[in-house]
């Protein structure tokens, strides 16, 4: 069995299915839960759609790699586009408790990835472009 | 494809989902739900019976479903939401916020005044 899995497809919202479907194949055979595997699948689609929508921007030709394989326990989810940076650290904390009056509309993408996943890595350099990895620790 | 059917029900709109309520879907239900507010004057039911998958950008168009609703006097009511739809509700904290209902039919009778009296809001 691949101890690797990945796949490239262009930067489009369209896509988003099918990575969907490719991460939850990938966690299932690296051995997560069924629930893992959800979790994997949301954090993956939240990061690709931020992609497509900010790094890229709609309608702008790119692409997206993506690749799941294992490091010891965990298994990481990396990610890998040529958009603009992002900078995780001007994204502001959604308010999950407050009235729905009060509720900011921006940054649950990014809360959910940090809530789903073990730990985020967020990495730009200028050749390589922009580069995310997300670990999930397997359950023993 | 995610596909949306609006039905007027008794009292409410009914937006019935089917697919996946990933970014793509997004602006179509924007799209549905505005469709439905006006339908039924603010007061709106959302099916998620169809729908395994929920995502922020998704939950972004019910919060301001919502809101829009409420300046209606109306509201919207969430119904028939599967475990990991309740899921990603929860871990948004938006399962406090949106009124869930486990069948459609309780969620529309929700909307109904009791006893021909006036229905007594007794949300804060």
């Amino acid at each position: 069995m691949p101890d690797r899995f990945e796949m490239t497809v262009p930067s489009d919202l369209a896509n988003l299915a099918r990575i969907a479907e490719f991460v939850t194949d990938a966690a299932l055979r690296l051995g997560l839960t069924e629930q893992q595997a959800f979790e994997v699948q949301m954090a993956t689609d939240e990061a690709c759609a931020n992609i497509v929508e900010h790094a890229y921007g709609l309608g702008v030709p790119g692409s997206i790699g993506v690749a799941c394989e294992m490091e010891g326990d965990d298994l990481v989810v990396t990610i890998r586009d040529r958009g603009r940076p992002f900078n995780a650290n001007q994204v502001p904390t959604p308010d999950v408790t407050g009235p729905l009056e009060d509720r900011r509309i921006g940054g649950l993408g990014l809360y959910f990835m940090r809530k789903l996943m073990d730990r985020v890595v967020f990495h730009h350099d200028a050749q390589g472009g922009n580069e995310l990895r997300m670990y999930k620790r397997r359950s023993p | 494809m995610s596909e949306f059917a609006i039905h007027q029900g008794s009292g409410a709109a009914v937006v019935e989902v089917n697919g996946r309520l990933d970014a793509l879907a997004a602006p179509q239900f924007d799209g549905a739900l505005q469709a439905a507010l006006q339908a039924g004057q603010g007061r709106v039911v959302v099916d998620l019976a169809g729908v395994g998958y929920l995502s922020s950008s998704c939950l972004r168009i019910l919060l301001l479903g919502t809101r829009r609703a409420r300046e209606l006097a109306g509201d919207l009511k969430l119904c028939c939401l599967a475990p990991r739809v309740r899921q990603v509700l929860a871990l948004a904290g938006f399962d406090l916020v949106f009124e869930l209902w486990e069948t459609r039919s309780q969620a529309l009778a929700a909307f109904a005044p009791r006893d021909g009296s006036e229905r007594v809001c007794t949300r804060a």
